[in-house]
């Protein structure tokens, strides 16, 4: 019992970090919250699954390639609708408005195309018992842990990472410096989507799919992403885990339903009293907010 | 003449609830995904306390509830702006969406209330659609007046320039909570109207995409002042009918309506970034 509990609080904060950390990549370059998260996520996990049940593929296969057409997606997307999200004079609410609408768009035209049910990720019992044993839910850990390593180390340590939160940071200044700030841009477009709907795919495998997945998934990471400093990778990953930790605590102690609660409460409490990010603020009086 | 019935008044509270949003989001500049919230605490009002209490005092309660919640929320929040307020609105919306879903000893959770008495029906005649004409008059009235007034004016200059206002002597963020209040309070009569209407609620018509969608119903035509959120709440009420007619559904139909509100938002952010009105320079 001890067991699955301290691997569920694990499992639990490494999906809230990952979501977390996509929200902070794409706020840092392209200074905005997208609530098509909420249907990037729904089209990655019900994607990866009818590649799978549907056509066949194998789940690898399938997941790589859904990772691909969503971030993808997203790119298109964020270049149709946010063109100039970044720029300096850019409008805040049009483009709130615009994910707001792409959100509604893009996640009820997937629920008419396939469906507004539940389904397991899964047709065959024999991937179906391969995710309940131990050795399928220890691969999928593996590679939500390996994924957030990756991602936080690309943006805190490589050049690209870097270019991408200078673009954030001053758009005029980024651009007078040479740097191609469009493909940044996008590249942080990529980055974000991809984080989202391998989450979601991870998410899908372990719990099967359900329409409001999506949801879930926005609330999770804005929270994180909030909680954490809208643009600290290591407080959008930190804020997470911690996260991950309370709400299995709160299922434990108050039962499941309350840990939505919990999460919006501290969600306001952030919001209003520290709008910058509770972790962010140390970092960010040194100086060190990447 | 029953299902003309039914469309007339679903589009006058969809009206009402447009008519408040508006006030909220193109005249004070607060972009709020909030507003089902308060259309549920009118709804459920109706629903907990019909069984119990007098028509009058239930409306009292609703409206007292929206205003206390109301204030509850703007108060802390005003301080916030663009994608913040937003934000704070989302996690208020989603908070009341879970007491609605989890609090089942009370909401009676998904499965909802049915049975709701309806004062408004006497006999074979509906008298809630006269009275929502009239409810409609009055609060059109009020709010052409509350435009034209001072406080109107006040309004509008926090939303274009709330440096100026404080600099005149007028506090912004007061200004503020008084225009959700106003808001919160239309919307909760409106929801009591949907209530004694349909005779049952569940909490999958107060959700976040119920918000989007009357956001959507008041940005569509937010160029025509005062009827532009009528028109999107026509709109709102005449798409699942022609949908219906073309071979949709229910369930299809509703996704189909969602989609629908959806591009004309994404429509109307498009033409915004280009035409920049003021209710979007913030």
């Amino acid at each position: 019992m001890g067991a699955f509990l301290v691997w569920n609080t694990v499992w639990q904060g490494a999906v809230a970090a990952l979501t977390g950390l996509a929200f902070t990549v794409l706020y840092r370059t392209v200074r905005f919250l997208d609530f098509g998260f909420a249907a990037a996520a729904l089209w990655g996990a019900y994607l990866a699954q009818w590649l799978v049940a549907a056509q066949g593929i194998n789940v690898w296969y399938s997941s790589l390639l859904t990772i691909v057409v969503v971030a993808l997606g997203g790119v298109i997307l964020h270049t149709i609708l946010y063109g100039s999200a970044s720029e300096d004079n850019a409008l805040a609410l049009p483009n709130l408005l615009s994910s707001l609408g792409a959100y509604l768009l893009l996640q009820n035209g997937l629920l008419l195309w396939l469906g507004p049910k539940n389904m397991s990720f899964f047709a065959s019992s024999e991937m179906r018992a391969w995710r309940a044993s131990g050795q399928g839910r220890d691969t999928l850990m593996v590679i939500a842990v390996l994924i957030l390593l990756i991602a936080s180390a690309t943006l805190k340590y490589t050049g690209i990472g870097l270019r991408m939160h200078a673009v954030g940071s001053s758009y005029s200044l980024a651009r007078v410096r040479g740097m191609n700030v469009r493909v940044l841009s996008a590249c942080a477009t990529a980055l974000a989507y991809s984080l989202v709907s391998a989450t979601a795919i991870l998410v899908a495998i372990d719990t099967n799919l359900q329409p409001n997945m999506g949801f879930r998934s926005l609330m999770t990471g804005v929270v994180s992403c909030i909680v954490g400093g809208v643009t600290s990778v290591r407080g959008a990953v930190t804020a997470g885990f911690l996260l991950g930790a309370a709400t299995q605590a709160i299922a434990w102690y108050l039962g499941p339903q309350w840990t939505e609660m919990f999460l919006l409460t501290l969600f306001v409490l952030a919001l209003l009293l520290r709008p910058t990010g509770i972790l962010a603020a140390a970092t960010e009086a040194k100086g060190l907010s990447v | 003449m029953i299902y003309l019935d039914h469309l007339v008044a679903t589009a006058l509270i969809y009206g009402l609830l447009a008519m408040s949003l508006d006030l909220i989001v193109v005249e004070c500049g607060l972009l709020s995904v909030a507003h089902a919230s308060f259309f549920g605490v009118g709804a459920y009002a109706v629903a907990l306390l019909g069984r119990y209490w007098n028509m009058g005092a239930v409306l009292a309660s609703a409206v007292g509830i929206a205003l206390i919640l109301s204030v509850c929320i703007s108060w802390p929040a005003v301080r916030l702006h663009g994608d913040f307020y937003v934000l704070a609105t989302f996690a208020f919306q989603s908070a009341f969406s879970s007491v609605l879903t989890n609090w089942t000893a009370v909401t009676r959770g998904p499965a909802g209330i049915a049975d709701i008495r309806n004062p408004f029906r006497l006999s074979a005649s509906n008298l809630l659609i006269p009275a929502l004409i009239g409810l409609s008059i009055l609060i059109v009235a009020l709010f052409v007046r509350v435009g034209r007034s001072p406080f109107g004016e006040v309004i509008r200059s926090v939303r274009d320039d709330e440096v100026l206002v404080a600099a005149a002597g007028y506090s912004p963020a007061a200004y503020r909570i008084r225009a959700v209040a106003i808001g919160a309070v239309v919307a909760s009569t409106a929801g009591c109207a949907y209530a004694y209407q349909i005779t049952y609620v569940d909490p999958s018509s107060f959700t976040i995409a119920d918000s989007i969608l009357m956001l959507a119903m008041v940005v569509v035509a937010s160029e025509w002042r005062w009827i532009g959120p009528w028109l999107g709440a026509g709109l709102f009420v005449i798409v699942p009918e022609v949908l219906r007619f073309t071979g949709f559904a229910e369930p299809a139909a509703a996704l189909v309506r969602q989609m629908i509100f959806g591009g004309l938002l994404v429509s109307v952010a498009q033409l915004a970034r280009r035409r920049r009105p003021m209710w979007m320079e913030r």
